[in-house]
């Protein structure tokens, strides 16, 4: 995600109802190469230009350039105009502009630094994995030609360009000399889309049979529905939010009264469980309680549920735009749920978060209206032509060529940390088979392969969550004090984030060694990937 | 090295999934949970059982039943998640047949919830209710049931009957009298066994004053393996050979337990049995009769036998061998 697109904005429900939507066409500002279009400033020169894609693009070289090139891939950004009544995402615009990094501070800082930096605005939005890595190839090349002296080259990004960028390194690995991925989506934008749209359709089952969830029609109707299914979306949640303290199910649910006779929050937090969802959120550590009565009971049975909401206010709207725009690309409706068995998906969770389901009998009544065999919970299948447009879109690999050092979020629920330990399941097998090779090959002189890959989980603390003299939760997503929210890195961890590929980059290797140990404590407020591994997203189960 | 008595089973679930001490090979000895799924070395294959599973106590208190309470109505109280869910195996193995069941919630125990529990035990005219839940569960159930002199034959799991917790909650210990009540270990006020009398005077030692109850005793009882495990791991343990010691050698360390453990290179099987008690009006559990009478079986659908486990003598001045 383009980080600023994505600020949550805690439950500020929109009471309007039907909002219209520009579609914007993505397309580019102009239609073949420019440039570069240099200022010849110092101490920094700033270069524009397009690609021939009419791609967006710009460059900043400092007087005391190193040598090294910085290439920064933006996430993802939306193919609509958001009206502002839409909360969260509301305002947005499609933003076709050039970023050389993820902000202001970071991009000085990085140029400071003796870096010269770029970045491209790509030629569409959304998801854009093969233009934009064709886009990236070409601007290298702009840059090369207009500053020969390049001595290396460091590919970043954040969330959705973290995977342009690996789909970069893996396609053209010697166009890059290392590369960093912060918050990054990884393998396939399919686990994505099952972890959101399973999330939207469990909304929609319970509480709101009316929101779309997908299919949407194609033109200006489509991006209607898309916007429409936002707002009922965000309506919903805030009805879940007021059902904390009432157990009233949101009048729009169609569900028996057997089934509300359970407590929402119960039914919200098995739809969080079995897309994926984490039960920690900006505001809510899962494991701290108000002062009283219910210091114990609030993070057994309330609090998960409520990161829940939190979180799939962010997961929620991204199904919706994210679906939108994917199936514009793939022809029609590609998400099928007709065959995934959601009881298994919470088997673990059903054990741990058996207080705050309400019990075993609560959550099967809950499961059993989920069922296949439920005709007020239709499930949904793939368009198949559409599915395979889908998968034909650029998936990862995993391989890895060129150091590459990764910073993840452990509870982000737009790129979740099962993205990151998917890569590093393929790295150990790729590392073991490189291992077995020159093993093999050495016959008894056995010199190990260099390590290219560490990851750094960004923790944060523990406890955090804040509450009022009467009990009452603080919402803490404006000041997001232990950066949960998605890619909510400062300054000063980018730079350190890069810092560490292009020392990679410049030995070959990367290591947990003692000054990477040190960075992650002291700069990253995170620990070192071989202390976690979180699970990959649910969309792996049984694959 | 390793996680040392872990307690709960959702918090060692949670665990399991979220740091994966398995994957990473860090033993998880000796939970504190009856639930029978951690002995399934396949899903958890660091992680080793100490208590008798819930399912084998459930089976022992059916075969109990059985015996004593043949033709009564027995009604009962469980947790609505695993903790139940191996009750419910367990009764069903042992064929016990209920009047009436009630299920209730983790974390809905109170004592607006436990009027309603005793209303559906009046109306089943359950003779014998059994309360498999949690502490607080008990609580919330006797100190009601005293309230309004409802009084079945109570009959208490390990997990609920635990004397300390149920004070700590404001209801008199008194509320367990003549409440029928199951332990592994020797009463904590059996002055006569060696390894109590030996732990409760280390305990009184090192914190004068402080009671000397169940959980002391279990927990003292787990540090007492876990030092002859990593005694048997070698001079230099490694996680690795810590398990190797335990597979290998931990049916033979020395226990207070009145019944054996299941642990071989096969099985991480905690204890197998409880012997039956009844409490006193201090919420002491002490055997009927006066003489321990234990029961041993397994998870699964083996019998019920009453044990003639010999337990290991304590070793001398308590230290491993």
């Amino acid at each position: 995600m383009k980080t600023s697109t994505m600020k949550s904005r805690w439950l500020a429900i929109l009471a309007s109802a039907a909002l219209v939507a520009t579609v914007v066409v993505a397309a580019p500002a102009n239609a073949a190469a420019t440039g570069p279009t240099c200022d010849g400033k110092t101490p920094v020169q700033t270069c524009s230009g397009t690609t021939s894609d009419g791609a967006l693009y710009t460059m900043q070289v400092p007087s005391d350039w190193n040598g090294t090139a910085l290439i920064y891939s933006h996430g993802y950004g939306f193919i609509i105009d958001i009206p502002a009544g839409v909360p969260v995402v509301g305002g947005s615009k499609v933003d076709n502009s050039a970023y050389a990094g993820p902000d202001a501070a970071t991009d000085a800082a990085l140029v400071k630094a003796g870096y010269a930096i770029m970045g491209s605005g790509f030629a569409r939005q959304g998801w854009n994995i093969d233009s934009a890595v064709k886009t990236n190839v070409e601007l290298v090349g702009v840059f090369k030609k207009q500053f020969p002296k390049v001595s290396k080259v460091i590919a970043w990004g954040k969330s959705g360009g973290a995977f342009i960028t690996q789909s970069l390194a893996e396609k053209y690995p010697t166009l890059v000399d290392g590369i960093a991925l912060g918050c990054p989506v990884l393998g396939t934008v399919e686990a994505e889309l099952d972890m959101a749209l399973d999330f939207l359709w469990g909304l929609k089952t319970f509480f709101d049979p009316t929101i779309k969830g997908g299919n949407y029609s194609a033109g200006a109707a489509g991006a209607g529905e898309a916007i429409t299914d936002l707002v009922k979306m965000f309506t919903v949640i805030g009805k879940l939010q007021a059902s904390i303290s009432t157990n009233a199910w949101p009048d729009t649910s169609k569900a028996p009264d057997s089934i509300k006779a359970i407590p929402p929050r119960s039914a919200l937090l098995l739809v969080g469980l079995m897309a994926g969802i984490p039960t920690k959120s900006t505001s809510f550590d899962s494991t701290t309680g108000p002062e009283g009565a219910l210091k114990l009971t609030w993070p057994l049975a309330i609090a998960p549920a409520m990161a829940v909401l939190e979180n799939g206010a962010q997961g929620a709207a991204l199904a919706i735009l994210a679906t939108h725009d994917l199936e514009l690309q793939a022809g029609g409706a590609f998400y099928d749920n007709s065959k995934t068995d959601y009881a298994a998906r919470v088997a673990d969770e059903a054990v741990t978060f058996n207080a705050a389901l309400s019990g075993n009998t609560a959550l099967n009544g809950l499961l059993s209206y989920l069922s296949p065999l439920n005709p007020a919970a239709p499930r949904l299948t793939a368009n198949q032509a559409a599915l395979a447009k889908l998968r034909a879109l650029s998936t990862h690999t995993g391989k890895i060529s060129v150091p590459t050092v990764v910073l993840a979020g452990e509870t982000d629920v737009v790129s979740p940390a099962g993205n990151t330990q998917w890569l590093i399941d393929r790295y150990a097998e790729q590392s073991a088979a490189e291992k077995a090779a020159a093993r093999k090959a050495d016959g008894g002189s056995f010199k190990a392969p260099k390590n290219k890959l560490i990851v750094i989980w960004k923790t944060g603390s523990s406890s955090y969550s804040k509450f009022t003299a009467a009990g009452s939760p603080i919402p803490l997503v404006a000041s997001d004090p232990n950066s949960n929210a998605h890619c909510n890195f400062s300054a000063a961890q980018h730079v350190a984030l890069v810092k560490l590929a292009v020392q990679g980059a410049t030995k070959g290797s990367v290591s947990y060694d003692g000054a990477t140990r040190t960075v992650a404590r002291k700069v990253m407020t995170g620990v070192i990937g071989p202390q976690r591994f979180p699970a990959l997203q649910k969309f792996y189960m049984g694959k | 090295m390793a996680l040392i008595a872990p307690l709960g089973t959702a918090n060692v679930k949670a665990v399991a999934s979220s740091v994966n001490p398995a994957r990473r090979g860090i033993p998880v000895l000796f939970v504190n949970t009856g639930f029978s799924g951690f002995a399934d070395t396949k899903k958890y294959p660091t992680t080793y059982a100490v208590l008798p599973s819930y399912i084998m106590e459930a089976k022992i208190m059916g075969e109990y039943i059985k015996e004593n309470f043949a033709g009564k109505k027995i009604g009962l109280l469980y947790q609505d998640d695993d903790f139940g869910t191996d009750a419910l195996a367990g009764f069903k193995t042992a064929g016990t047949k209920f009047a009436v069941t009630v299920p209730y919630a983790s974390g809905s125990q109170g004592a607006a919830a436990a009027a309603g529990w005793i209303t559906k035990f009046k109306a089943a005219e359950a003779d014998v209710v059994i309360l498999f839940g949690v502490s607080s569960a008990t609580s919330a159930m006797l100190g009601v049931a005293a309230q309004l002199r409802y009084a079945p034959q109570w009959m208490l799991g390990s997990v609920g009957g635990d004397a300390t917790t149920i004070k700590l909650t404001g209801v008199p210990a008194g509320v367990l009298y003549n409440a029928i009540g199951f332990s592994p270990v020797p009463a904590t006020t059996d002055m006569t066994d060696e390894y109590v009398k030996f732990f409760s005077d280390i305990y009184a030692k090192a914190l004068p004053g402080s009671a000397f109850d169940l959980n002391v005793l279990l927990g003292m009882n787990t540090a007492f393996m876990t030092a002859q495990a990593l005694k048997a791991a070698g001079l230099n343990p490694t996680r690795k050979s810590l398990m190797a010691a335990i597979d290998s050698k931990g049916a033979t360390f020395a226990s207070s337990a009145l019944v054996p453990v299941g642990y071989s290179k096969t099985s991480h099987v905690g204890l197998t049995g409880y012997w039956v008690g009844k409490y006193a009006p201090t919420g002491d559990l002490a055997p009927i009769g006066g003489t321990y009478v234990t029961y041993t079986t397994d998870s699964g659908s083996g019998a019920v036998v009453k044990s003639t486990y010999k337990r290991p003598a304590m070793p001398a001045k308590g230290l491993p061998n």
